[in-house]
């Protein structure tokens, strides 16, 4: 996964007392150091007077980031233009600039954050600054969003392919506690889970994300070698709404995940 | 004297001769089973046997006695083994540690006051039973401490399932290790009394969250020797004994029972070390003397990773501790069933050769020693002979030794690199040069004990399997 949706979680775990909006600024950029990324951050507050931007930089996709506590989007492309200014003064920007603003609508979650920086590193022209409009056209571009639980790497492998040729966004997580803090970043339509992994089993993790839901509920499936009654009944019980064993039909899946969320 | 001493010259040549050619039998049909082991597990469907409501459900029984170090991870990795309907059950022995605690505080247990014990055995008293509703199957019973076998008779008054599969607590299952024991059940049920599983050392490896995630050889001397020693025990002995339905003991560290047999022939005797084939003696000779058709059998797939001692200090009392069990099971049970054709295969081959070539063995090692030094000091021999002697010796023990890594290589590879096998037959060797004799010296200081009348059980000490890592990483750096 991508580190900014990390840093982002732990942006929006700091900030989230009391502000209904922020900022974010997507950059292509030149390779950074740590020493030229704190640089920027000093020009930066120096420029903007005394605003608080929090930085985060990801080496694979040469994408610098740039978090705004309580900034509307007018408020941040006017950043935006700032960031651009000290990036070339400096000789980094490398391409053009995203913003988006989660003032007025839409649940920031850490998907729509992967779908900008897809959506950046995609861009052409240099030192353009496009708005991200992604959260107010709904969701055209992907079915919708899946977490795999699931320990087998290569049902996991095989499962995220064929579920993203259908449309669909797939993260992994190798186990119980993986599956958990995933659930928590990414927040997803839809998850698939075994029972069976390690750390936390399949009815801690249901019982966890039932905990944690507050709006629309993540729908859960059930995909485990496990064909007891006690092991259905108990996933129903918990929240499930499909339970499919293994050896399973991967078209089935999909027909019964589309049932599920569209 | 010098004709006592030749006499005593032509038995020991026989005497070698013989053990080794038993041996070299028993690996035989070792081979012989190998290829319908491996034909079997390649066509078997673990996958889907593991979420099969027709898999027997087992109770697990771990009991812990000072295990605050690695009980944890041991618990977690029990409860996502690939096997449909289980329950782990936890034995603390009256743990002088933390042990009951930290198993407490981790799983939120709590004292459960409707817990149904049947006293079908008897223990020491049981102080309670923990367990939360979230992890529906994990019990904990906190008990007096009465030792191993005290522990896994508590364990089984509470076990709900038939079947039950005792487990050291400083061991680590595969996720695999009891869906395949069970497919070996479910050959036949009616006959099946005990199976046992393959121990494998630990030391060495690498291990994420309860899991052997990375298989590696100790890179210490003495858990590589062990190691060896285990794979030649196993792969090259049990195997034919099992098929021979000749099996004298099923591992302690890791073993599945049929439970109603075992309450029948009175559970694990306590007291004393060595209840692990004190169990399997019984189960035999129940069985013979009731003339039920039944067999011992031995699951070489199903891999039960332990921890291996790493100090001689510590080895030598587990190995003194063995010799007292073995001796003490031959004196209450050996000699009384040795011989009989009642007792069929068990009493006419495996009680001979056990008492013979390894419940005797220190002796006719000492005395061949002492009757070696008469020879040069009477003149009756020359460096020749003792050379050829020698290598016949060596020569036999290596064969043994390679024919157990090609059983390991034709059918398990769980050390795929070469060098690797390299370093496998290099300690195949190097056992023959000390590690052998003191273990035949520790193994008469048990019997000395036995006479002592010393039971107790001898410290083992465990390190947490996160330092385990540590160490073997830093051993890593240290050759980097």
């Amino acid at each position: 996964m991508n580190s900014l949706v990390t840093a982002f979680h732990q942006f929006l775990q700091v900030s989230k007392s009391g502000n209904n909006s922020c900022g974010i600024i997507l950059a292509n950029c030149k390779q950074l150091g740590p020493k030229s990324l704190s640089g920027i951050q000093e020009a930066l507050e120096q420029k903007s007077m005394g605003l608080q931007v929090n930085l985060a930089y990801d080496r694979n996709s040469r994408v610098l980031a740039a978090f705004l506590e309580k900034q509307n989007r007018s408020e941040t492309h006017f950043t935006a233009l700032q960031v651009k200014d000290v990036l070339q003064e400096r000789g980094l920007l490398a391409g053009s600039l995203l913003i988006a603003s989660f003032s007025e609508s839409n649940q920031a979650t850490g998907y729509t954050l992967q779908r900008m920086i897809q959506e950046v590193m995609e861009m052409a022209g240099f030192g353009e600054i496009k708005l991200f409009y992604h959260h107010l056209d709904g969701r055209e571009d992907t079915a919708g969003s899946i977490l795999l639980v699931n320990h087998d790497e290569t049902v996991n492998e095989f499962l995220q392919i064929f579920l993203q040729q259908k449309g669909y966004q797939v993260t992994i997580a190798q186990d119980g506690m993986d599956g958990v803090q995933k659930y928590q970043e990414l927040i997803p339509d839809l998850v698939i889970t075994d029972l069976n992994l390690p750390i936390m089993n399949g009815y801690q993790l249901m019982e966890r994300i039932r905990q944690q839901q507050e709006g629309p509920a993540s729908k859960i499936v059930v995909l485990t070698d496990k064909k007891l009654e006690e092991d259905v009944k108990k996933s129903f019980a918990l929240g499930a709404s499909d339970y499919i064993t293994k050896p399973f039909s991967p078209v089935e899946l999909a027909a019964r995940v589309k049932r599920l969320i569209s | 004297m010098r004709d006592f001493l030749l006499y005593y010259g032509t038995f020991a040549i026989y005497y070698v001769f013989v053990i080794n050619s038993l041996y070299l039998f028993i690996m035989l049909f070792s081979f012989k089973s190998i290829m319908g082991i491996l034909k079997n597990s390649v066509y078997s469907r673990y996958q889907a046997l593991s979420g099969s409501p027709h898999v027997p459900p087992i109770s697990i029984l771990v009991p812990a006695y000072n295990e605050e170090l690695t009980i944890i991870e041991n618990v977690r990795s029990l409860l996502s083994l690939n096997y449909p309907e289980y329950e782990v059950i936890v034995i603390n022995d009256g743990s002088g540690d933390e042990t009951l605690n930290v198993l407490i505080e981790e799983f939120k247990l709590q004292l459960s006051h409707h817990a149904a014990v049947q006293p079908v055995l008897n223990t020491e008293k049981v102080r309670g039973v923990y367990y939360n509703p979230a992890f529906p199957n994990l019990y904990l019973i906190d008990k007096g401490n009465g030792g191993k076998a005290d522990s896994l008779n508590a364990g089984i008054n509470l076990s709900h399932y038939p079947l039950i599969a005792s487990i050291d607590a400083d061991s680590l299952l595969e996720k695999d290790a009891l869906i395949r024991i069970a497919r070996v059940y479910m050959e036949n049920p009616e006959e099946t009394v005990a199976i046992g599983g393959d121990i494998r050392i630990a030391n060495g490896c690498k291990i994420e969250d309860g899991i052997v995630s990375e298989i590696r050889l100790p890179n210490k001397f003495l858990p590589m020797l062990q190691s060896i020693e285990y794979l030649k025990a196993f792969l090259g002995g049990r195997i034919g004994w099992a098929a021979i339905n000749g099996l004298i003991i099923v591992s302690g560290a890791f073993g599945v029972f049929r439970k109603d047999y075992v309450i029948k022939v009175g559970g694990y005797r306590g007291g004393y070390p060595g209840e692990d084939m004190n169990i399997i003696i019984k189960l035999h000779k129940y069985m013979l003397e009731n003339k039920l058709p039944y067999r011992v059998a031995f699951c070489p797939d199903a891999v039960c990773w332990t921890q291996a001692p790493d100090t001689w200090k510590i080895l030598g009392s587990q190995r003194r501790r063995w010799g007292r069990g073995n001796l003490k099971n031959m004196i209450e049970y050996g000699k009384y069933m040795v011989l009989r054709p009642k007792y069929k295969i068990f009493g006419l081959v495996t009680l001979p050769y056990n008492i013979l070539f390894e419940t005797l063995n220190p002796y006719f090692r000492i005395t061949g020693l002492l009757a070696l030094i008469g020879y040069v000091l009477m003149d009756m021999t020359n460096a020749y002979v003792l050379l050829i002697y020698g290598a016949l010796n060596i020569l036999y023990g290596f064969l043994l030794g390679i024919g157990a890594l090609l059983l390991e290589e034709i059918a398990f590879r769980r050390y795929p690199r070469f060098q690797d096998i390299v370093k496998m037959l290099f300690y195949t060797i190097l056992m023959f040069f000390g590690y052998r004799q003191i273990g035949v010296i520790w193994r008469f200081l048990g019997h000395i004990e036995y006479l002592r009348n010393n039971n107790s059980w001898g410290t083992m000490t465990r390190t947490s399997w996160k330092a385990e890592e540590k160490k073997t990483m830093s051993s890593l750096e240290v050759r980097g």
